[in-house]
């Protein structure tokens, strides 16, 4: 046997035995749940300390899924492996499968056969919606039919067809992209940079604010500098456009500072979940004091 | 064994890196946050809502986005709740809508159950589109949401019959991690309707720094990452939870704890590296 | 032909949404092509998953390296959408329920000639030229110079024709026809019919004289069977077995008709649906309220918990006291009360102000002018009611309806503050919550020994018990109407569970894993070989540093204001707020300028139908 193996093999038998002692001794992972009229809810602190929630093997199952397939995908840290596969693979067929029926119940029911076939729909689906056709109705068998469109994307003859609903979208979005990045990216950034250069308060002359306006103008317009390739980078354009790099580096490098909190905040939640929900190591939320 | 420093087991620093983030979450250390201007000025801008005003609360994030942005949602739904406004829940995502309603029970239901659904607070829903949603409901809000999630025709909802567009709102409170999320908001609803609709804004560390440009003139405010959401939760329990504010309304505040030690790695790792770096130039240099 | 209709199409979908920006004629068309895009949208998630199952299955079906890989996704895949499609596990939703109502099918068509009403009026039209609301298109039409509702008028179909056109001519016809289209007097508020979802309803349990009643109105084969249905469903018996009974427990007399119960066999009978009134009504009234405490009562409480146990620490001690202090103000009541006993301000009908209308116009009233109402007197609590409520505070036991039987017999008691009262003692927990609450509070600062713990626990488990048992009742007598109805992804559903369990951990550790690569990476590639690398590490230094307390504790010596100190912008916070608003705020504005004119040059060229890239070769 590798020592690799027989290291691993070690650590597996004495995390075993940790989880034993959790599960056993302080009755870890365990989640609880109240069942009222027919309805089941998380349980909550008051039905714990009384002993009315009930145990829910259900949730604890879906716990120790959670907490598995979590190791399984931290285990790609330490090698490609079997474990890491399959959590990918659930991972993939689950995320489909998950937007397509929320695309199903949450748009396609409502608004697409909601719209042509209302009594139908609110006959056995959302008995609330109206049975009533709106007043153009019958416009939503466009999009059914570029829908249909679509969907033949996967017959193996005839994917042509799919282009003319692809159009539509790449035409939309161009329109739609068209006004709303001019209006709020370059003419409200345009707007936004044009600021006072020399700022006056009670005839008191403000240097900071000053200074700050200077180089917020002058820093945007080096970095545009920079960006404008039609001369060439040399000269006076080449130092101005010098300065715009710096600007930018000191821009991707608080970038990077903030990505870096951001990636430390995803990890420190998946950890949260290991120690307090898994390993009832830690009681965050205070849900345990009547153990 | 000799210890390559050249050439280090990236595995050694991924085990570095969890040991600092894992030890302050077991050992449960947080340190105090000082509010910046920019929180600050989400504050004031939920604040000065008063009682009945309406608020478009649109939750743009998923379960990858959470850990940041879940906190910020319970801080937000949180301050709103104090404030008496009617909140109207939206999704650009599709798994928002599950983070509206683990808001719902987890907040409005257990801390404030004299707020009525339908009187008080409505979960719209999620509708794909990503813009396009924004853009249909800056207008007419009715021809996308007949309903809301519980089957409800809007209709029937108090605090829905006078509502044609998310205009009447007095502001928006986004959530975002991504694409769709802040940016589609402001250049939607906000810069289109700028006399109309407010907007603040919450995203993740990765997306802040590239929503700057919009403050202040079109974006009231923003909270980055979860130091802007610990910044803030700060402000709103100051404000509203006195000393001892219940634990969910502290998360923020626990999950800086490991970045103060996960930061000091990084440094020591950026500089490590470009010492080990340079060392070997040195070497390299003397050997030729 | 082939490749210029997709030209076209994308052409014209560009066009019409950037004119609807600037044509106010055009912003219909605009959100219409919007909506359709959305649709499209969510068609496309559909697309995905329809390609990801024929991108697997021909994986599996070639046996290509990781075919079983391919099977667990496309297992997983399908189980999924199984369980999302079918709602499985999901409940029904309760807003759409309806519970303590049976349900017939009844068609708009076959509801009795008897149940058509007609008064004067006339159907406004608007400027918007917007038409009747949806929910009373169908019933109510014009016919001559009347209008003619098929059907009973709800209080959300008067609402929306209210609102409908601010005119006291139209809301006085509106008025008249609420007044008309109801049903009879003797199953007001017991019969009903929603036209939207074509069920005749009727609430509760249905007597002999009621069914009788309802026949009467109608001899058309459908409506008739529809009756025989409600007559069926609103008699159906339930019964659950009840484990523990409330002290003193008995069917409110109003109730006998429908509720029993066996003492013999331990059950609770119902015949016909539970309302959510009735179950709240049940499962609440029979617990002991929390009442003001003294602090001698609070000591005494005290005394008796540790005997039960042993002494609370001080800690333990204050925090019980802070739970059992915190009760009810009998001033507050008083005044609640008092309130409700003003009298309203009588309020003119739409009607009466339209004939104050007509009148100040010189027109003649054509109905005589109705008596305004009796505007009754202020009726406040005096002193025999007052003593009953200091009487009600003094004794442990006593309900609510007790309270407000000795009120009426001390003295006049408006329906109206008796409303008041119930709602105020609504939100007042019982005994056996707040010991409960008070238990929390214990263990929330110390160990609480088992004995203390069921002492303070008992009386919350017996109520639970008891709601649980009218609960398990109320579920039993209803019948579920709109199985789908529920959220596909509500908890207890097994799409919930999938999201719960398996979605949100595996996209969550997947965007997790990047903070070690961003460690691994920080420390392999970020190198100061020149200037510019210099300012980008110094400025994430900054930055990262600025984020944390360390940077403030590292920097907290120097002076806190920039506007009084200039040394103050070398702080961390400070420093942090200097590089955003001005550095990074500089360079990620050039870079959205520079997007902005990227992307408004592709947009234009899509419209234009220079950029053919998805159209595809011939």
């Amino acid at each position: 046997m590798k020592n690799e193996t027989r290291i691993w093999l070690v650590i597996f038998v004495f995390f075993a035995g940790f989880l034993a002692w959790r599960v056993g001794d302080a009755g870890a992972s365990r989640q609880y749940v109240r069942e009222l009229d027919g309805r089941v809810a998380p349980a909550t602190l008051g039905d714990l300390v009384a002993g009315t929630a009930q145990f829910s093997f259900s949730r604890t199952v879906g716990v120790w899924v959670a907490a598995a397939l979590t190791l399984g995908i931290f285990s790609f840290l330490y090698r490609d492996n079997a474990f890491y596969k399959l959590a990918e693979s659930v991972l993939v067929g689950v995320s489909a499968a998950y937007w397509m029926v929320v695309a199903y119940w949450d748009v396609l029911i409502p608004n697409l056969f909601g719209k042509l076939w209302p009594s139908w729909v609110q006959s056995w689906a959302i008995p609330g919606l109206s049975p009533q056709h709106d007043e153009f109705w019958y416009a939503y068998f466009v999009p059914l039919g570029l829908g249909v469109m679509l969907l033949w994307r996967l017959s193996p003859r005839g994917g042509w067809i799919g282009v003319w609903p692809l159009a539509f979208t790449i035409g939309a979005t161009a329109g739609l992209r068209l006004v709303g990045y001019f209006q709020a990216d370059f003419l409200g950034q345009i707007r936004n940079g044009i600021v006072s250069l020399a700022i006056f308060k009670d005839s008191h002359f403000e240097w900071e604010r000053s200074i700050e306006n200077v180089v917020l103008v002058t820093g945007t317009l080096a970095c545009l500098s920079y960006f404008f390739f039609s001369f060439e980078h040399k000269g006076a354009l080449g130092r101005i456009s010098r300065v715009g790099v710096w600007v930018l580096m000191i821009t991707f490098g608080a970038g990077f500072g903030y990505t870096v909190m951001g990636r430390i905040a995803l990890l420190a939640g998946r950890l949260e979940f290991l120690f307090d929900d898994w390993l009832w190591l830690i009681d965050q939320n205070h849900t345990r004091i009547w153990q | 064994m000799r210890f390559n420093w050249d050439n280090i087991d990236r595995r050694w620093i991924f085990l570095m890196m969890l040991i600092t983030v894992a030890g302050p979450i077991i050992w449960q250390l947080a340190f105090p946050e000082i509010p910046t201007p920019y929180a600050r000025a989400v504050f004031d801008a939920i604040e000065d809502l008063k009682p009945g005003d309406k608020v478009l609360v649109a939750f743009d994030y998923d379960p990858a986005s959470e850990a940041e942005l879940g906190p910020m949602a319970t801080d937000f739904v949180h301050h709103c709740c104090e404030k008496k406004v009617k909140m109207y829940f939206v999704s650009l995502w599709p798994v928002g809508p599950v983070m509206v309603q683990d808001a719902i029970r987890n907040i409005i239901e257990a801390d404030y159950p004299q707020m009525v659904y339908g009187q008080d607070y409505v979960n719209l829903g999620y509708k794909s589109g990503y813009e396009g949603v924004i853009k249909v409901i800056v207008t007419d809000l009715r021809s996308l949401y007949p309903t809301d999630t519980r089957g409800n025709s809007i209709d029937q909802l108090p605090m829905c019959r006078d509502v044609k567009n998310i205009q009447s709102m007095k502001l928006i409170v986004d959530v975002s991690a991504g694409y769709a999320g802040a940016k589609e908001w402001v250049q939607y609803a906000a810069v289109p309707y700028a006399d109309k609709m407010k907007l603040v804004s919450g995203s993740t560390g990765v997306q802040s720094p590239q929503l700057f440009p919009y403050l202040p003139d079109q974006m009231a405010g923003l909270l980055g990452g979860i130091k802007g959401a610990a910044e803030y939760e700060m402000l709103v329990n100051e404000r509203y939870s006195g000393p001892t504010p219940a634990p969910k309304y502290q998360e923020a505040l626990r999950r800086m704890g490991p970045q103060l030690f996960a930061h000091l790695l990084m440094i020591g790792l950026i500089i490590a590296g470009n010492v080990i770096y340079f060392t070997q130039r040195r070497r390299e240099g003397r050997s030729r | 032909m082939k490749r210029m209709i997709p030209l076209l199409i994308a052409a014209m979908a560009g066009y019409v949404l950037v004119a609807s920006r600037f044509i106010p004629l055009a912003e219909k068309w605009g959100e219409v092509e919007a909506i359709w895009f959305d649709v499209l949208a969510a068609i496309a998630f559909v697309l995905g998953g329809g390609s990801l199952l024929k991108l697997h299955l021909r994986r599996i079906s070639d046996r290509a390296t990781g075919w079983g890989y391919s099977a667990i996704t496309l297992a997983a895949f399908l189980a999924t959408l199984y369980v999302g499609v079918a709602k499985t596990g999901a409940r029904p939703s309760q807003e759409q329920e309806f519970y303590g109502q049976s349900f017939a099918v009844l068609k708009l068509e076959d509801l009795p000639e008897s149940l058509t009403y007609r008064v004067t009026g006339r159907i406004p039209e608007r400027a918007d030229d917007e038409p009747l609301p949806l929910s009373v298109q169908r019933q109510l039409s014009q016919s001559g110079g009347d209008l003619v509702f098929h059907g009973w008028i709800s209080g959300q179909q008067q609402g929306e024709l209210l609102r409908f056109k601010e005119d006291l001519a139209w809301q006085c016809a509106v008025e008249k026809l609420v007044a008309t289209a109801q049903p009879p007097a003797a199953f007001k508020g017991k019969v009903t019919y929603l036209a939207d979802y074509s069920r005749l309803s009727f609430r509760g349990f249905m007597t002999d004289a009621d069914h009788e009643a309802l026949l009467k109105l109608g001899k058309n084969e459908a409506y008739v069977a529809a009756v025989e249905v409600l007559w069926k469903a609103s008699r159906a018996e339930s019964e659950v077995l009840v484990e523990w009974l409330p002290p003193g427990f008995s069917i409110p007399a109003a109730r006998r008709a429908s509720l029993s119960y066996d003492e013999g066999k331990h059950k609770l009978r119902i015949r016909g649906p539970m309302s959510v009134a009735l179950r709240d009504e049940l499962a609440g009234d029979h617990f002991p309220l929390v009442r003001p405490t003294t602090a001698e009562q609070r000591a005494a409480f005290l005394n008796e918990l540790e005997s039960h146990g042993g002494k609370l620490s001080e800690v333990q001690a204050h925090a019980l006291d802070a739970v059992l202090a915190n009760g009810w103000p009998v001033d507050g009541l008083r005044l609640v009360l008092d309130e409700a006993g003003h009298a309203l301000p009588a309020e003119k009908s739409a009607c009466d102000l339209y004939q104050e209308q007509q009148a100040a116009k010189g027109v003649a009233a054509a109905t005589p002018k109705p008596t305004p109402p009796k505007v009754e007197p202020d009726v406040k609590l005096n002193d025999r009611q007052k003593a009953a409520i200091d009487e009600f505070v003094r004794e442990s036991t006593g309900t609510v309806d007790d309270l407000a039987a000795r009120l009426m017999a001390a003295g006049p008691f408006t329906a109206r503050q008796e409303a008041s009262l119930r709602e105020f003692f609504a939100k007042v927990p019982t005994v056996g919550d707040q010991k409960l609450e008070a238990c929390i509070a214990i263990l929330r600062v110390g160990p609480l020994p088992r004995d203390q713990r069921n002492f303070l626990r008992d009386d919350y488990r017996h109520q639970n018990q008891w709601r649980q048992t009218v609960g398990d009742l109320f579920v039993r007598a209803h019948k579920v109407k709109y199985p789908w109805s529920g959220q596909y992804n509500s908890p207890g559903s097994w799409f919930g569970w999938a999201y719960e369990y398996i979605f949100k951990p595996c996209t969550a550790t997947m965007f997790a894993l990047l903070a070690f690569y961003v460690a691994s990476a920080a420390f392999r590639a970020f190198r100061a070989k020149n200037f510019e690398a210099l300012l980008l590490l110094g400025t994430a230094f900054i930055i990262l540093l600025s984020q944390t307390f360390a940077g403030y504790w590292l920097t907290s010596w120097l002076p806190s204001d920039p506007q009084t100190n200039a040394l103050a912008w070398l702080r961390m916070e400070n420093l942090k707020i200097l590089i955003m608003r001005v550095f990074a705020t500089a360079g990620t504005r050039a870079i959205m300028i520079g997007i902005a004119l990227g992307l408004a040059s592709t947009s234009i060229k899509i419209m234009l139908g220079q950029d053919r890239s998805y159209v595809g070769r011939d």
